[in-house]
């Protein structure tokens, strides 16, 4: 798809109204860069969550960019914009300066970000490679090789990493592991070179199943690893020693019960994509529904929770 | 952990409903995040407010990193909810779709100021009554 790019430069006291307008056109968001805080006005090397940026004052000059997809109505939504831009000096505000239109292809970003992924060491044993890379293995080293397309999963977001590291301490050799959630398939693979026997994966959309089929593919793993469809998956993934599922919190609040019956008595669920002030929420949803909750591990803004199935029921 | 800052970037995209097309891969793919990092973060924290525009502000790391903080909502977000109007006007200059008090301009403004940059409050004001104003919305005295 080959999208427009709308660039208003304008004082920024218009900003709020120029955002209303592209967002009115129908532009699926508006990007505004943004100016250091420092007088000489280099970035500083700061602690995260430390404000360095400033919003530009009412009469500086600052650019805001929307996006419309191109088709035939791009024309005269731009010509709307251009005209109520024009007049914003009628309502008090500041004309932009200039409106620009150019177009983009959708390519150039999809792709763009993985020049910067290389082989990632998850704890001592674990090693996340990307297709494209190459990756000489040590002694030990457990190899897992992705590419994660579009789908969520690369190792190097705290919520993966928190699930890999607990993959690689938990699993036994000839485990069958339930995967919700896959993405790309990174934890299946994972839970797979660990030494799982059998993997059941699934996905709630259907790219993520589609990357991941492929990666179980390319890494010679379709005998251990399964991507189900959601229905299939309800009746496959049962008497697992190990469920993951590195979703949201409100997801694993609600998947808990249906996650208790499908483990063996003593098998573990890793829950994770929980944020910090959610934590709370999901260990109180899974002692409710009956699990025993072990463990809490923390990556940054990050939880990942380690939760049992009683091996006698209460 | 301290590190060098390359680029801070304001999106104003709908909450729990971010998507790797534009503007948040043309924005976040140059600078080499993964953007599907960013994606899972901004939609677990806004999950609760779709429907609306949530403005984010990212701070990219020279070593690929980021961080994000979610902003208050688009001035034209609140000027509607306080109008109680679905949309703004698509002719302002002879439509006019609602009205605000100058006390109700003035809890905007209010809400608003830390993204403003204004001087005052009164600069404010005159801001958020321009943006009103510019959406078929008038202004009672």
């Amino acid at each position: 798809m080959r999208w427009a790019e709308i660039l208003v430069e304008v004082q920024a006291e218009s900003c709020e109204a120029v955002t209303a307008i592209l967002l009115e056109i129908g532009c699926k968001g508006v990007a505004q860069k943004l100016e250091p805080i420092a007088a000489n006005g280099q970035w500083p090397v700061a602690e995260p969550h430390v404000p360095a940026a400033r919003m530009p004052k009412p009469h500086e000059v600052t650019l805001l960019t929307g996006y419309l997809p191109v088709s035939d109505e791009l024309g005269p939504a731009v010509d709307i914009a251009r005209e109520r831009l024009s007049r914003l000096a009628e309502y008090g505000l500041s004309a932009p300066e200039s409106v620009t239109l150019r177009t983009v292809e959708d390519a150039d970003w999809a792709t763009e970000w993985k020049k910067h992924f290389k082989p990632l060491r998850i704890g001592k044993r674990l090693v996340i490679k990307p297709t494209w890379e190459t990756w000489e293995s040590a002694p030990g080293d457990v190899v897992v090789e992705i590419d994660p397309g579009m789908a969520f999963g690369t190792g190097g977001h705290g919520t993966t990493r928190l699930c890999l590291l607990l993959l690689d301490e938990l699993v036994q050799p000839g485990w069958t592991v339930a995967d919700i959630g896959t993405g790309s398939g990174i934890l299946s693979l994972a839970a797979a070179r660990l030494g799982a026997s059998k993997v059941h994966a699934t996905d709630i959309d259907l790219l993520p199943r589609k990357v991941s089929r492929q990666n179980v593919g390319a890494s010679g793993l379709d005998s251990v690893v399964t991507v189900h469809e959601m229905a299939d998956f309800d009746a496959a993934a049962v008497e697992c020693n190990l469920v993951v599922a590195n979703i949201i919190a409100d997801a694993i609040i609600e998947i808990a019960p249906s996650v208790l019956p499908r483990l063996l008595p003593g098998g573990i669920f890793v829950s994770s994509g929980i944020i910090d002030d959610r934590v709370d929420d999901v260990v109180c949803a899974l002692m409710s529904t009956g699990f025993q909750v072990v463990d809490v591990r923390e990556d940054e803004a990050w939880r990942a929770v380690v939760a049992r199935k009683p091996i006698v029921a209460d | 952990m301290a590190k060098k800052i390359t680029a801070v970037v304001k999106l104003q995209i709908n909450a729990g409903k971010a998507t790797p097309a534009p503007p948040v891969g043309s924005t976040l793919g140059p600078y080499g995040i993964n953007m599907m990092e960013f994606i899972k973060g901004y939609n677990e924290k806004t999950a609760a407010q779709v429907g609306s525009i949530i403005p984010v502000e990212i701070t990219i790391y020279e070593d690929r990193t980021f961080t994000f903080v979610t902003k208050t909502p688009p001035a034209a977000d609140l000027i509607k909810k306080a109008a109680g109007i679905a949309a703004g006007s698509g002719t302002p200059n002879t439509t006019k779709v609602g009205k605000l008090t100058s006390a109700q301009v003035r809890a905007i403004a209010e809400t608003k100021m830390p993204d403003l940059n204004a001087n005052d409050l009164e600069a404010a004001m005159r801001i958020i009554a321009g943006t009103a104003r510019s959406m078929g919305v008038t202004i009672e005295a």
